[in-house]
Parts: structure tokens; sequence; C-alpha cells
């Protein structure tokens, strides 16, 4: 239907900083997470599924983790579906308290990377979420995923939204607090099938690091199979799509709609609500952990590793080791950043001096440090095909 | 390493022993510290002494680094470099003295007793830090004096030693982390990244 479709399509890109994620966690890039609502006070129950018919044959179909399961599972990007564990936590959330203290124990978890809720917590409790997961990076870094039912959404303006204080829009909250380690996906607000964030997820979870064919790049006009777009012509969006789009697009909400530019379904921003595109923050968080996880291996490899030229020339080629995998996956490459640094050959450069001092005699070597360029987020701002940055 | 001071101080207690109880009666100080001088601190008439022994380190063969010589260099497993060497220095003492003789006279002994028991007692005691090679001959210097001091001889003695400098240049090792977590307590790697 014509008065559904928008004629729009623009990166938008407003931040050269990249927020620093923790190292040193191991996890696993695709597994999922899914938080759903169980009995007033119970015990977390963390139980982890292989496949859809794994989530179905246990709980049924008829449960939000199942519907959660369907698209997850149902979501393909070019022909590739996920392949990969999705963990169901069960969680008491009889009230914002109780749903903050369970919700908090999950995040110190490192099996998974990617986190998303059930629609039936309440819209304080995934501003909570939200909240949570932003000040929680320091400790085992996650990406939370939140769906947003709400009709303020789409009928307000994100000034308007702010304005009703706790009743506003999740959208609006998370742009409010300029997040950026969590994605908004505007649902339309009687639509069934209410996870796009799974499909979102998907897009992610999907990517491979090591390879160039399936590299991590923006999620923005990427036409996903398995999920419809979102209608605008929902009973309780009152005003005209275009007007909802502009409404959502002020809040870097994420949305899957028709695009008359592409001439089919596609997402639109796979911004932050912060507006930085999410995956420099993923690709951030992969590069410290590739990173990470080389070194750990060498000083497993070797017998001793000395604080001298020898330790340095092996740590050298270690962290070239690391940077050249990201490099092939495309992640990172030669350039200028927009804040003018300039990086040539591979994209990257580091220095690793020797260490001195106390930090030196308890066996710690510090001071190195790394500079990388990313490739594969956004880095212009495109409006109506006009080269803006 | 064996510092200068140490040698200094070694070659005064040496000449203090040899002289002994004989010291005396060559006119030298009550104080024995008036003794054996080593030359740069010989400054002031001493007023309490009527014989004085100054002596310096001179000459100093084989100090250099003898790449070809007899000296070795070794590194131990932990990069503690050693290098051994046999130096060798003339001992260039003056003895004075303000009474015609007492120089002379204390020279002599000194020379003399070099090769005897009171010499092997004080390494007995004090350890045998100097090797002596040769002793020369005296050389009446008393010309040169026309101030306070009246009589001045002159003799060299050759001595060696064994030089064992090391060099403390430790390698340390990281620390070896036993899961991804303790990483941090081994290689600390902050990471930029920019757009």
């Amino acid at each position: 239907m014509a008065s559904n479709v928008i004629n729009i399509r623009e990166f938008v890109d407003v931040s050269t900083a990249v927020a620093s994620s923790p190292t040193n966690v191991s996890r696993d890039w695709s597994a999922v997470l899914f938080v759903q609502k169980g009995t007033d006070a119970q015990a977390t129950v963390i139980t982890k599924y292989d496949d859809l018919a794994a989530v179905i044959a246990a709980v049924g179909s008829n449960t939000e983790a199942a519907k959660f399961a369907a698209q997850l599972y149902g979501t393909s990007y070019d022909g590739i579906s996920l392949n990969a564990p999705l963990y169901v936590a069960e969680i008491g959330a009889a009230d914002a308290d109780e749903f903050i203290e369970n919700f908090m124990a999950l995040l110190g978890d490192e099996r998974f990377y990617y986190i998303a809720l059930d629609t039936l917590f309440t819209d304080a409790m995934k501003k909570s979420a939200v909240s949570l997961n932003e000040a929680n990076q320091s400790g085992v870094s996650h990406k939370l995923f939140v769906d947003d039912l709400s009709p303020l959404a789409f009928n307000s303006t994100l000034a308007a939204d702010l304005g009703n204080g706790a009743n506003a829009s999740i959208s609006a909250f998370c742009a409010g607090a300029k997040c950026k380690q969590c994605m908004v996906a505007a649902v339309n607000p009687s639509n069934t099938n209410k996870y796009y964030s799974a499909g979102m997820i998907a897009y992610f979870a999907t990517r491979e690091f090591a390879a160039t064919s399936r590299c991590m790049a923006t999620i923005a006009h990427k036409p996903a199979s398995g999920i419809s777009p979102i209608d605008f012509t929902d009973s309780g969006i009152t005003v005209s799509p275009d007007d909802a789009w502009k409404n959502l697009d002020e809040k870097h909400a994420n949305a899957y709609i028709n695009v008359k530019l592409v001439g089919l379904s596609a997402w639109e921003r796979g911004n932050t609500p912060a507006g930085d595109d999410v995956t420099a923050y993923i690709s951030a968080d992969y590069l410290n952990y590739t990173i990470s996880v080389s070194v750990f291996q060498l000083l497993q490899s070797v017998p001793r590793l000395a604080m001298n030229e020898n330790g340095a020339s092996l740590l050298a080629n270690t962290l070239d080791g690391a940077f050249n995998k990201l490099y092939n996956a495309g992640i990172i490459g030669p350039g200028v950043s927009l804040d003018g640094e300039s990086f040539g050959g591979r994209g990257y450069h580091y220095s690793i001096p020797t260490p001195t001092g106390v930090k030196r005699a308890n066996g710690l070597w510090d001071g190195i440090y790394c500079s990388a360029l990313l490739q594969s987020s956004a880095k212009k701002v495109v409006i109506g095909n006009v080269l803006k940055k | 390493m064996i510092g200068y001071r140490e040698i200094t101080e070694y070659l005064s207690d040496m000449f203090v022993s040899i002289l002994g109880t004989n010291g005396l009666d060559f006119g030298f100080s009550q104080d024995q510290n008036e003794w054996a001088i080593a030359e740069r601190q010989a400054g002031a008439a001493m007023p309490n002494a009527t014989t004085v022994l100054l002596f310096r380190i001179d000459e100093y063969n084989n100090w250099s680094n003898r790449q070809y010589g007899q000296s070795s260099h070794s590194i131990d497993q932990y990069g503690d470099e050693t290098i051994y060497e046999l130096r060798t220095f003339k001992c260039r003492v003056n003895l004075m003295s303000k009474q015609l003789g007492g120089a002379f006279d204390a020279a002599r002994f000194i020379i003399a007793n070099l090769r005897n028991d009171r010499y092997n007692t004080f390494v007995r005691q004090k350890g045998r830090l100097l090797g002596i090679e040769s002793v020369s001959k005296m050389k009446n210097l008393s010309n040169l004096e026309n101030g306070t001091w009246t009589e001045r001889v002159c003799f060299d003695i050759q001595f060696n030693f064994r030089e064992e400098i090391t060099v403390h240049n430790h390698t340390l090792f990281v620390k070896v982390p036993e899961t991804l977590g303790d990483l941090a307590q081994s290689v600390e790697v902050n990471v930029n990244v920019t757009k």
C-alpha cells in the first residue's frame, strides 16, 4: 500500500567516539539471551536451547520464548539463519525492584552477547534494563535490544514524547539518555509478531568476523526474509506514515519498513539511541576480545614471556595476528579517522614499550597502546544522496 | 666489584699492620689513622707525626677492556652479566719524615716485612684481596723536599687482583594468567578504536 512506503534513505553517524568495551571476557558472539517474565518471586532459571525446535519442545509454541525464538531463528539474511544457542532466563518480576535485582544478576554472565526482553515486562522495567546495561559496560559488555510497541513513539515528536516524563516511550527515553549499548526496534502497537528485536539480533549474530563475505556491517537498508515490515496504518498510529517515520527517526529508533528508494522492505537506521552506528560498538568489543584472547593464548603457549625486546616481538606478532584477522574481515582498514588521525597499511598501529618500575616487578606488561580505524561503520552522512561529511 | 675505597682501605690497613708495634720507633704519629694515607687525602702538615706514609694507586695497567686478553664474560640464565678480569696496578709509596733517616728506615722495614709473618698474619685476618707481583727498589727523592719534610723515600709495589663485575640486568617475565579474566594482571593492552 502506497501510504505505507517511506521515501527516504540516509545514514546518520554523529560521533567519532567509540566507547571502550571491557577486554578479558570470554563470550559467545552469536549467543542470545532472552529474558522472560516468570512467576513472581521465583528463582532465576536459565535454559540453553540450540534451535527453535528445542524451544518449542521444551516450553510449547505459545510462550513468549517460543515467539521470540521463531523470529530469531526464522529471520535470515542472504539465506543464512542463526546457528547459535539461545539462552532463556526466566526471572521473577513482580515489580521493578525484583526485575532490577534479577536482571542485574544476568548481566554478569559471559555466555551470551545479545540480550532481548519479553514484551510482557512493563515499560518501566525495560527502561531499567536499558539503564542497567549502559551502566554495566565496565564489567561484561552486552548489547541490549528492546522492542518499543508504544503508540507514543510513532505519534509524538521527541520533545513532546519526553515531556510525558515517566510515561515517555522507550525510544524517547533511550534517545534522551543517549544510550550507546542498546538498540530500539519500533513495532507497530497491535502487531502480534512483537519481536523485531529478534530480527535485528539475527542479523548481527550471523555475522562472521573472519570472513569478508559476511563481515560486520550496518544493518541499515538490509532486507530480512522472515519478518514483515511494520504497518504504519496500525490503529494505534494517528499520524501520517511520513510523520510517524520522522518521529521515530528523531528518536533514533530502528524500524523494518518499506523503503521506496530500495523498492523493498529493509531496516532503516541501525543506530543506537545516541545516533551512532551500532556496528562500531560491536566491532570494538570484538576487537578488544580478539586481542585479549590472542595475548592470552600467547602467554599460555610460551613457557615464559620475557619483558625485553624478544618478548616485545612476540607480543607484536600476536597483535599483528589479531589486527590482521580484523583487517581481513574488513572491520578495520587504512584511512583517516573523522577526527583526523591517519592510519596506513592495514588500518592499525601500536606501541609496545618495555615495562619499567613496580608493574614490571609484578610481572605486568603495561603501557601497550593500540589504535585502529573501523571500516565497517557508516562513516558518512548521506541525505538525499548528497554526501555531507 | 672491588672499589677504589676498598683497595685503599686494604692498603692502608696493610701498611699499618706491617709497621705494627715498630711504627712509633720510626716516628709515626700516636694515632694510627695518621700512619698510612691515601694521597688524595693528604693536605695538611701533621704536627703529631714525624714520619708519614703516603701512597697512591697509579699506572692502571690492564684496567682497560682486553677483548682478547685474560678477561672472561658470561651471562647467566636470568640475564645477569659477569665480567672477570685480572687487573694490575702500581702502588706508589712515599715515606716522608721530618727527621733524617725516619723515612729511609721505615721504607726498608716495610719492604722487608712484605714477605714475612707480619704480612701473612695480616692476610689471614683481612683476606688476600691483592696479590703482590713485585716490589721496586727504593729511590731517595729527598732533594725534592724543601719544606716541612726533609726526607722522602719512594718505592713501588706492583699489585694484581681479580676483578668481578656483575651487571644486574635481570630479565623479568610476564605473569602467566590462569584465565582470560586474569589477563589484566599480566598484559595490559589499551585499544583505541576510531571511526
